[in-house]
């Protein structure tokens, strides 16, 4: 029977999904498929939707989350029970998602992935090498190294950059399926409930008009003893 | 009494930036809150050598040093996440803090998971007048500011800044010691792979938008004996971004990078060094690089002039 890959996509701006690490992610989904022999399933999170997927993911399947929140609305613990969910569910062989900072709340979904299974766990990955019987080699940049391993499943991993292969051209992604949380254990109420405890926004962080300098200051500044920031 | 636990790392022997930046931040902390603040280093085996290690974490005020010595290299999730695990359950910390390094992005959330806490990889936290973490939320532009009362659970935070107040005199500090569990492990090979001096203390890193100035800017590197990272796709001089990792630096100067090479940067290069950005386009609207300039313009006009300056 094929192994599984599960793709974790969440996105809050129009294109994100066009940028290095989500693209990196989608990158590396579709060459499990293509080289190793995977079944992918992708799941996009919140608001996220995705209208092209690299070639080899023609035919997988696209989950939409039914009224799931934003990932940064949701505690620690909804996060969790979610994978639970999933585990039971669709029991992942590997699970990828992008280690891009902006997706920090999905890396609390991959660790409770490798928490609950338990699965190894390999964050920042950067290249991948296809080995014998279905299965891979990555390379990852970490500790001033290059660590390289071979992964025995269950697996997650958090993707940084897709070198080993050229990338696949995009062709039109399968319409998404609903996927009602009851299929996952979970209840909506209670989410939102959890959420409702976040306490709300309140400002715009770090603009960086204030940093905008001239040459000789910014000179300056970098090679002056004191810190004055 | 509360606990705050700072996870430390070390690199050839040294306290990273990194950890003392989060080390700063856990005595602020516990002092504000009449905590106690563990350093807790990880280490292979400890021996004479190591010994200085113990005394910086007192220099940097650390209360108590948990070390666990046993721990296999490389650190990493599969050779550190036990070790922690264990330590956390041992000392259940209020806050976990952690400088923002690539091994933190890899177990911090495993840690969250396993406190069932907050996780907060990009955060400031204030002392004054009273304890409030400001969370950046992902994807958005705003912040979230919890304040004490709204910490029922741990808090698992990453410090994106090195210290910054001097170290005190060295004093006798106490030292738990704890023996890793052996276990088997995940084949884990080191690759070899293009060295970034040991001593450097600026990185040069280039994007795409300085693709017509890379000889001469890799001219200037190598008079500077400064390493050169390139963050733009295909061949070129420097080192390909994903072929190595930068532990710590000083400062960094990016030059040419369009907004998704310099947000590689931001997430893979220190974030506790001084940044400059040189002709990169746009300039971002927003940064969680703490100590950082940008210098707009064209580069065939900054760069000769950037050459010519004494750093």
């Amino acid at each position: 029977m094929a192994r599984r890959v599960m793709a974790f996509l969440e996105t809050f701006s129009a294109g994100q999904e066009h940028r290095q690490r989500e693209r990196s992610m989608l990158q590396a989904t579709a060459w499990l498929v293509e080289r190793c022999g995977f079944t992918a399933d992708l799941v996009l999170w919140g608001e996220t939707r995705i209208s092209r997927l690299p070639g080899p993911l023609a035919n997988c399947r696209v989950h939409r989350l039914e009224d799931m929140p934003p990932s940064s609305l949701m505690s620690t613990v909804d996060m969790a029970a979610c994978a639970t969910g999933f585990i039971r569910s669709f029991r992942p062989d590997a699970v990828l998602v992008s280690s891009s900072q902006i997706n920090s709340n999905i890396h609390l979904l991959a660790a409770a992935f490798a928490f609950l299974q338990p699965a190894e766990f390999f964050f920042g990955v950067t290249e991948f090498e296809a080995a014998a019987d279905g299965r891979f080699i990555c390379r990852r940049p970490a500790s001033g190294c290059l660590f390289e391993t071979t992964p025995e499943f269950p697996v997650v991993l958090g993707i940084t950059h897709c070198a080993g292969f050229p990338p696949y051209p995009p062709v039109a992604a399968p319409e998404a399926a609903v996927l009602p949380l009851s299929e996952l254990g979970l209840e909506l109420e209670l989410i939102q409930m959890r959420s409702a405890l976040f306490p709300e926004p309140v400002s715009i962080i770090h603009p960086t008009d204030s940093r905008l300098t001239d040459l000789q200051t910014a000179v300056s500044w970098l090679t002056a003893d004191e810190d004055t920031d | 009494m509360a606990l705050i636990l700072t996870v430390v790392e070390t690199h050839k022997g040294v306290l990273s930036q990194a950890s003392l930046g989060a080390l700063e931040v856990g005595r602020q902390v516990a002092s504000s809150r009449g905590a106690t603040l563990y350093a807790v280093l990880l280490l292979s085996s400890y021996d004479r050598l190591q010994q200085d290690l113990v005394a910086q974490l007192s220099a940097y005020r650390a209360d108590r040093v948990v070390l666990v010595t046993g721990v296999s290299d490389p650190p990493c999730h599969a050779t550190w996440v036990r070790a922690l695990i264990e330590v956390v359950d041992r000392f259940p910390p209020t806050f976990l803090l952690w400088g923002a390094t690539s091994l933190a992005a890899e177990l911090a959330p495993f840690i969250c998971i396993h406190l069932k806490g907050i996780y907060a990889p990009l955060c400031t936290i204030d002392t004054e007048p009273q304890l409030k973490i400001n969370w950046y939320r992902p994807g958005t532009r705003e912040s979230t500011e919890f304040f004490e009362e709204d910490l029922e659970n741990a808090v698992v935070a990453l410090v994106h800044h090195g210290p910054k107040i001097a170290p005190t005199a060295t004093s006798e500090i106490e030292v738990i010691a704890l023996l890793a569990a052996a276990s088997e492990l995940p084949k884990i090979r080191t690759v070899p792979v293009p060295d970034i001096p040991y001593g450097s203390d600026t990185l040069v890193a280039i994007g795409s938008l300085a693709s017509e100035h890379e000889a001469a800017i890799a001219a200037w590197c190598e008079q500077e004996e400064w390493p050169l990272l390139r963050f733009n796709e295909g061949s070129g001089p420097g080192i390909a971004w994903w072929k190595t990792s930068v532990l710590a630096m000083d400062r960094v100067i990016l030059i040419g990078c369009n907004l998704e090479e310099y947000e590689l940067c931001e997430s893979v290069l220190p974030s506790a060094a001084r940044w400059l950005c040189l002709g990169c386009e746009p300039v971002p609207t927003e940064t969680w690089i703490p100590r950082i300039r940008f210098v707009p313009g064209s580069l065939a006009t900054r760069l000769p002039v950037l050459f010519e300056q004494e750093l």
